[in-house]
């Protein structure tokens, strides 16, 4: 049984491996695609297994102990940290690396200990799955031995707090990543898989004569896919392992570029197996579906379809037409009997240029995003509890620090919908009004979403630091001048300017603090929520008006931070929201350059300066660490090698498919000189058909227009609020025109490439006795 | 009773063009016997051919029942059909249909090949029939390199491979010159004699029709035992 199996399978493969070798030449584009498919797939695999060990790299650097462990008394303390150095090296399965202490003036001092978990896990590698000495079984070794201070399942130990690091949950942490990978890669293969399909259905039908031969000698459907099958097996095998090493040199070249690692290993058996399965899925999918569109058809229609192409079934009345102008007439007419082959080939190179613009719009968008994050994410805030604003001198104390690239006072921030403030903007001001209340009669639209922010003395320098944006000299100046936002929700809304006023309603409150009526008999706003609540309060509260004057504008204001921004003179934010502005806390951010050394330094400094000054706390921001190493991560490269391979597939799929559809027509051309059209004839014939790259090239920029088009609206409608992106909103109109240039230029140029070669080629077969083998030679491409 | 061999019952196929239906078989129905010998004459374009095709499977009806076997074709799925094919059927297309990349040798093995069938199993029919067509030193040409009559005679000799139970062909001896197509037409009443073979022929040559059991007549898509006026 598994003998015939072998020999089968020897056999097969054997007929594979020679009908690759016999027609080399047919397989070539097909070879080609599959490389490049291959090559897409490593990168896609690779650069993001290497985003994953460089989070592991970060995580490592950023923590030395895998949890924390608090409120210990000092028996407890003494216990965990004196006992690891007297246990046999077997049981001992932890360090202590560091132990805080303090003291209360009500309590007995408590302890902190940071604790390393001591663990195999790291240098087994692949066997880590087998071997079970992990980090679990190792803290709960330790929990067992010290019970004492953990506690027991049934009896825990409730006055001490355990916290884990990411470097103990780093599986965890890594998670995300690896579903975006396997994500990524369904991607890839789905757009490989459709694609080939493409390429393989010209392959197909070139071959549906002997097809439908092999069918009448009783070939099943089953048996012809596995023979193809094992012929693109035969192909893609040994072109993992070169694809692999393509593939590696482009991410070593994404990476360092970037300034990030790369790992490169010899040979990594993950990656080429996870790239072996989604190849296999691809070429069979790919094959089976092409081979469907085939072999669906009856045997005699795919003998005798072989001949169709030649069959002329010109539209009525034709005749005069094609006699009197004979290559270009009749070659016209040729664009609309093949019709069907012409607006495929547009439609495939427009999907193609759509794939390509996308890749570049999502490429944009990520670096948008990762540029607006590292402007507003800041690194530490200093709280300073006994002063209600920072001083100028203090603040200047902080960004003298080396490694701090500035410090500003936080600005307070109210968002409006809990205090029933409206802003009400003008119509004209407004691009859409998605979100907001409308009163057509007085032209207005008004939002009560909206984030009221005042600040200390350095409000306009912060805006200017954070946002980009400079404030004209009437800002802060003039009480009444404000900085306000462009987007709403993370879209482009207003189109305001400086000098442009706005209005802000302030509902008006009786002694008690209810709402004022403007009709005492009306009826009372409830359950109204959002949109509805700001209509009703608009026609029925009574409001006290608040003029303002735009001093500049915020470009893209994050989501996190809802509503629209307003930022204003700190007497005006006081009447505004009845609060006592709160200026003492500090933000401070790190200059880009900074390693996580010296993030760890300046916190130390940090941390003795307020230990100095007595009266503040310091807090670090994680996303220090986020923003650094997604920097590293390298998205907007790998969307531009998937863009750039799209790119790369449009000339290829136009020559090929142009091709293989001239080589068939040969026949029809051999036939038209055996009834005596001059060979001057069949170069204009040709070179007329030079010009089909002009319908080609039109229509695939409709329908690449019209997929744009849709795609962008896809992307601004959801691309902000899902994937992660969108801090920033970038449209489909900043992307650079650039790309839009290249993508025509590539298509038109291999529209013309693509109609022009074949006539090289046919020129270079052009010799007399063509004329008898042609009639019964078989194209082969 | 034994079953017929092939029995075709109110065969119909139209050939649509625009607007004008052609109908290339119009409401066929005949049969023949096991081990029958029947012709099929007709003028030129009257679906001689069309009616050869559907009755070995090789195009769909658009209604109308073909049984082969007591099998009704029109039914079996196109893997089935394919099988049935390779098992049961041989053809010999009016265009010989060679495949220009194979060699004659490659072409006449293909459907055993795709039978599966070891070489040894055809080897000795392999060798009988290139000798009784005298295609034994052209085996290893492309079919571009043979002439009209040898390229049609390995098409014989790729049909009668599998040694099929009954065998379509449409003009064998179309290409071949008087002498040649004697031999033909021996080889093929010799082949039927040793398998008991079924053979169903359309031809223009009213000498090799007149050696069959029986003559079925076409024009314009009908079937007729008698000749048109
Ligand atoms: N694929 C097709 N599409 C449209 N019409 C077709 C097709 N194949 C055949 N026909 C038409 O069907 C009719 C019958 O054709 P068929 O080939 O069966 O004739 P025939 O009797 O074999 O002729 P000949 O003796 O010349 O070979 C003809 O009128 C032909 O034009
Ligand atoms: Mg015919």
């Amino acid at each position: 049984m598994l003998e015939k199996l072998k020999d089968t399978l020897k056999k097969q493969i054997s007929s594979a491996y020679h009908t690759v070798i016999k027609s080399f030449r047919s397989f070539f584009p097909l070879m080609v695609v599959i490389l490049l498919i291959e090559c897409v797939l490593f990168t896609v695999f690779l650069s993001f297994t290497n985003n994953i060990s460089l989070r592991e790299q970060q995580i490592r650097e950023q923590y030395d102990h895998h949890l924390t462990v608090s409120c210990l008394t000092e028996a407890e303390m003494l216990l965990l940290r004196n006992d690891d150095r007297t246990v046999s090296r077997n049981a001992m399965c932890f360090t202590v690396i560091r132990t805080l202490r303090y003291d209360s003036t009500h309590y007995d001092p408590t302890y902190t200990v940071y604790i390393k978990i001591l663990s195999g896990n790291k240098n087994y590698g692949i066997w880590k799955y087998f071997i079970d000495d992990s980090l679990e079984t190792n803290f709960n070794a330790m929990c067992l031995r010290y019970h004492d201070v953990f506690g027991t399942e049934e009896q825990p130990n409730d006055h001490i707090t355990l916290a884990f690091t990411p470097l103990y949950t780093e599986e965890e942490e890594t998670d995300n990543l690896i579903a975006a990978r396997t994500f990524c890669l369904i991607l890839t293969s789905l757009l490989s898989a459709a694609l080939f399909v493409s390429f393989y259905k010209i392959f197909a039908r070139n071959k549906q004569f002997a097809l439908g031969l092999y069918a009448t000698f009783g070939a099943t459907q089953r048996g012809i896919c596995v023979q193809a099958m094992t012929e693109l097996l035969v192909i893609a095998l040994p072109f993992l392992i070169p694809s692999y090493y393509l593939s590696s040199l482009l991410c070593t070249l994404l990476y360092r570029s970037g300034g990030a690692s790369y790992r490169f290993s010899l040979l990594s058996l993950p990656a080429l197996f996870t790239v072996l399965l989604c190849i296999v899925a691809v070429l069979f999918f790919g094959t089976l579906i092409s081979l469907k569109f085939v072999t669906k058809k009856d045997p005699m229609q795919l003998i005798a379809g072989e001949d169709r192409a030649v069959v002329v079934t010109p539209p009525p009345r034709s005749q005069n037409l094609l006699s009197r102008t004979f290559p270009i007439g009749y070659e016209t007419l040729s664009f609309w009997r093949f019709r069907r082959h012409y607006i495929s080939l547009s439609f495939l190179s427009s999907l193609l240029s759509v794939v390509f613009v996308a890749g570049c719009y999502l490429s944009a968008a990520y670096r948008a995003d990762a540029a607006v994050r590292y402007r507003t994410d800041p690194d530490f805030s200093v709280k300073f509890s006994s002063v209600e604003t920072v001083e100028a001198e203090r603040i200047a104390l902080f960004r003298e620090i080396s490694g701090v690239s500035n410090a500003f006072i936080e600005p307070s921030k109210i968002h409006a919908d809990t205090l029933s403030v409206l802003l009400s903007v003008a119509g004209e001001n407004v691009h859409s009004s998605r979100g907001l209340a409308e009163d057509r009669a007085r032209n207005t639209l008004y939002t009560g979403d909206v984030s009221l922010i005042s600040g200390g003395v350095d409000l306009a320098e912060y805006f200017q630091e954070f946002y980009g944006m400079s404030a004209s000299d009437a800002f802060l100046a003039d009480p009444y001048s404000i900085l306000i936002g462009n987007t709403f929700e993370n879209r482009e809304t207003f189109d305001f300017a400086v000098g442009d006023t706005v209005t802000l309603l302030i509902p008006e409150l009786d002694e008690e603090g209810k709402l004022v009526y403007l009709d005492e008999n009306a009826q009372k706003i409830v359950n109204a929520t959002g949109l509805h609540y700001w209509e009703e309060a608009y026609k029925k509260l009574s409001f006290r008006t608040l003029t303002l004057t735009v001093a500049g504008v915020i470009d893209d204001y994050p989501s996190g931070a809802e509503g629209v921004p307003l930022v204003m003179h700190p007497d005006v934010y006081e009447d505004v929201t009845g609060a006592t502005l709160l200026a003492n806390v500090l933000t401070v951010r790190l200059a880009q350059e900074c390693t996580v050394k010296d993030f760890m330094r300046v916190e130390d400094q940090f941390c003795a300066f307020a230990a100095r000054m007595g009266n503040c706390t310091v807090q670090s921001h994680e996303s220090f660490f986020e923003n650094r190493v997604e920097r590293l991560y390298r998205y907007d490269s790998l969307m531009l090698v998937i863009s750039a391979t799209a790119l790369l597939m449009i000339p290829l799929y136009l020559i090929y498919a142009q091709g293989v559809f001239f080589r068939k027509r040969e026949r029809e051309f051999t036939i038209l000189r055996a009834i005596s059209a001059p060979s001057n004839k069949i170069r204009g014939l040709y070179l007329w058909n030079t010009l089909s790259s002009l319908p080609v090239a039109a229509l695939s920029l409709l329908f690449s227009a019209l997929l744009c088009g849709g795609l962008f609206f896809f992307f601004e409608r959801f691309l902000p609020n899902t994937l992660g992106i969108g801090s920033k909103i970038i449209s489909g109109a900043s992307l650079s025109p650039l790309v839009f240039v290249i993508g025509i230029l590539i298509s038109v140029f291999s529209a013309f490439l693509s109609a022009l070669l074949p006539y090289l080629w046919y020129r270079k077969r052009y010799r007399a006795e063509i004329l008898t083998n042609t009639f019964y030679s078989e194209s082969e491409f | 009773m034994e079953k017929p061999m092939l029995e075709v019952c109110d065969l119909i196929k139209q050939y649509r063009q625009s607007d004008t239906v052609i109908h290339a078989v119009n409401r066929a129905t005949f049969r023949v016997e096991d081990g029958e010998f029947v012709a099929i004459m007709g003028t030129s374009g009257s679906g001689k051919s069309t009616l050869l095709h559907l009755c070995a499977g090789l195009l769909s009806p658009n209604s109308g029942l073909i049984r082969i076997r007591g099998n009704d074709i029109t039914k079996m799925s196109a893997d089935k059909l394919a099988r049935f094919r390779g098992q049961y059927v041989g053809f010999i297309f009016q265009k010989h249909n060679l495949i220009p990349q194979l060699t004659a040798l490659e072409n006449i093995t293909l459907p055993a090949m795709m039978m599966k069938k070891p070489d040894y199993s055809y080897e000795h029919s392999l060798k009988k029939l290139t000798e009784t067509l005298k295609i034994r030193d052209r085996l290893h040409h492309l079919p571009d390199a043979l002439s009209g009559g040898q390229q049609q005679r390995v098409a014989i000799a790729r049909a009668l491979i599998n040694r099929p139970q009954i065998l379509f062909a449409d003009e064998p001896t179309g290409n071949l010159d008087r002498k040649n197509a004697d031999e033909v037409m021996e080889l093929l009443l010799q082949m039927r004699q040793e398998m008991g073979q079924t053979l169903l022929m359309v031809t223009h040559d009213a000498a090799l029709a007149a050696r069959a059991d029986r003559i079925l007549y076409m024009e314009d898509g009908v079937l007729s035992p008698r000749p048109f006026l």
